[in-house]
């Protein structure tokens, strides 16, 4: 088992997979580096399979979105 | 008279697939290799602010958030980061964001938390995640490095192949095995220690 307290980081490497847990209260930080648009599908799957929360989804995608065009926009891919 | 074959020959189809492969192949490597070049932060710098904030704020998770993006924002700009979700220091000692549309529940691999976006390209994205009730699920499998930096409370993960260490000795799992009943009677618990059937005829 693999114990990440307040002030560690947990690196997850590109294509490894793992069963996690957030316990009571958990807040992080996340950074991820490498080809966003194919982590997309997985956080906007459960909305169609599960949720069906489409004003979520659309909040989510509008925000994301927003950021992605902003960013290409300086020259930031 | 027969209509003429206007299909194209297989060989060709293979042809043009072997070439779209050898066009697409070198591409995609020469990418692989490029693709830090678009990044802005890197791993070991965002330690070191997330180190910093939290021994500023070793007891305000809103206050150590702040400190990172407002940081951040410095250094990289507003046009790549987002503004903080603790502007002030009523939302810093309440621990309540004002600006309640850009926080979004995020449901994914069976876990739920809150979401804040704090940058988002196409080779990056920075976030704040979690929840006070907690949550479990499965990563993903990613086309990306993830850093997760633990803010408040802890985190545990396991691989596929791990599991709990014993909490007794193995021998003691011996005493549940011996009052299990006998298959062969629903009502007469098995014996601790078996004697032989009575109807087996002995010699001697």
């Amino acid at each position: 088992m693999e114990r990440y307290p307040k002030g560690t980081v947990h690196h997850l490497r590109r294509g490894d997979v793992k069963q996690y847990k957030m316990h009571k209260g958990c807040f992080a930080l996340e950074l991820a580096q490498g080809w966003i648009p194919g982590m997309l599908p997985f956080g906007f799957a459960d909305s169609f399979s599960s949720t069906l929360d489409l004003y979520t989804l659309w909040r989510t995608v509008w925000i994301t979105g927003r950021e992605m065009v902003r960013n290409l926009m300086v020259g930031k891919v | 008279m027969p209509a003429p074959n206007t299909s194209t020959p297989f060989l060709l189809h293979i042809a043009y697939l072997i070439g779209v492969i050898a066009i697409i192949y070198p591409a995609w490597q020469a990418l692989e290799t490029y693709k830090s070049n678009f990044y802005i932060f890197n791993p070991e710098d965002m330690n070191t602010l997330f180190q910093e904030a939290l021994t500023k704020y070793p007891n305000s998770t809103a206050g150590t958030i702040n400190h990172i993006v407002t940081s951040l924002r410095a250094t990289h700009g507003p046009r790549h980061i987002t503004t903080s979700p603790f502007p002030d220091e009523v939302s810093i000692q309440s621990g309540i964001s004002p600006y309640e549309t850009e926080w979004v529940f995020n449901n994914a691999g069976g876990a739920m938390g809150s979401m804040y976006l704090i940058h988002a390209s196409i080779t990056e994205y920075l976030i704040i995640f979690g929840t006070p009730l907690g949550t479990e699920g499965h990563t993903g499998r990613h086309t990306a490095d993830d850093y997760f930096h633990i803010l408040e409370v802890s985190q545990a993960a396991i691989q596929s192949i791990q599991f709990p260490k014993p909490v007794r000795p193995h021998s003691s799992c011996s005493l549940v095995l011996q009052t299990l009943p006998s298959p062969s009677s629903d009502l007469i618990p098995a014996p601790i220690y078996p004697t032989p059937p009575s109807n087996i005829p002995t010699t001697g």
